[in-house]
């Protein structure tokens, strides 16, 4: 017993050097992938933010300045940071409490699109 | 040995690296957030603002030799939803900062000052909005034009834009604020209700 703990140096077999660099491996990966999720959800909610922010402008754009009825106003994504925009403006039928129809009531559509992400608002406009 | 400090600073290049990414994306949410917010009290600042409210823009010489734009919302009522607030003028002013950005600061000059009182409300310190935004750049919309010059005593605007570029978010500023018209000077189409985006389609 006493020779066998002699002859024996300190240090790590191969095994079980095996065995740490299959638990650092796994923690590296481990940690790799929960930042990558966090950085694709961060992109994802700036686009997200990016969507509605532009919805809203194109919205108070097209009160002060509508599209022509029936012809859709389109801004390419190109032209605008990654945004693509869409807005049209249709004829919209109501009727009042009387049962008749409202003149001038138009519908406006806007749509927002950037990556895979999209938004959309529509409101009515008095737009005779 | 050799093949373990090897590993180690893998590991810790790696992680330093994933640290760094994290910190960048925290920041430009951060952003994105406060941008978010500011444009919030923005858009609510318009859209609440009374039939008698005035829209301007000025810019100043202010100590140290450097301009600063200031946005002005005249006979405002409840500023920032405060009605504590009530009266006076709203002042978002573009405050230059010391890395060479600009703060756009909100500052009050109350109802009925004379020009020291108002002088003196336009050098405090104000209330800090938006830090970090660079060549901050307001234009009006007023028949079909964007306009760079809006003085004050000029007719209400049709729309408000503000653009820049703010440091953390990668894509540049570019919002309008819609600025509800005078009953009587309205040519173009009216919204109802008041607008309120639907998420989805």
């Amino acid at each position: 017993m006493t020779s066998n703990s002699k002859g024996r140096r300190g240090g790590f077999t191969l095994f079980e050097i095996m065995i740490a660099l299959a638990v650092f491996m796994l923690a590296v990966v481990g940690i790799a992938k929960a930042i990558d999720s966090a950085l694709q959800g961060g992109i994802e909610a700036r686009r997200r933010t990016q969507c509605r922010q532009q919805l809203e402008s194109r919205l108070a754009y097209c009160l002060a300045d509508p599209p022509q009825t029936g012809q859709p106003r389109v801004i390419e994504a190109n032209d605008n940071h990654g945004v693509r925009v869409e807005e049209t403006l249709e004829p919209y039928a109501a009727q009042n409490a009387k049962g008749q129809e409202i003149p001038g009531l138009k519908k406006l559509v806007i749509k927002t699109k950037v990556g895979n992400q999209s938004d959309s608002a529509d409101i009515l406009l008095n737009h005779p | 040995m050799s093949i373990l400090a090897l590993l180690s600073l893998s590991v810790y290049a790696i992680v330093n690296s994933s640290i760094g990414a994290s910190r960048t994306a925290m920041e430009e949410q951060l952003g994105t957030r406060r941008l978010d917010a500011f444009l919030s009290v923005m858009r609510d600042a318009f859209l609440n603002l009374p039939p008698q409210g005035t829209v301007a823009l000025e810019i100043a010489k202010i100590p140290g030799g450097e301009t600063e734009q200031r946005l002005l919302l005249g006979k405002v009522q409840g500023i920032l939803g405060m009605q504590s607030l009530a009266g006076g003028t709203a002042v978002f002013a573009a405050r230059p900062r010391s890395d060479g950005t600009r703060t756009i600061t909100f500052l009050r000059i109350p109802p009925n000052s004379d020009d020291r009182k108002a002088g003196e409300a336009l050098v405090a310190t104000g209330i800090p909005l938006l830090p970090k935004i660079r060549k901050p750049r307001w234009t009006f919309f007023q028949n079909g034009n964007w306009l760079e010059e809006y003085p004050t005593g000029s007719p209400r605007p049709q729309l408000v834009r503000l653009e820049g570029d703010l440091d953390g978010i990668p894509d540049p500023i570019q919002a309008i604020f819609y600025v509800p018209p005078l009953a009587g000077s309205q040519s173009q189409g009216t919204a109802s209700p008041t607008p309120s985006p639907s998420p989805g389609s």
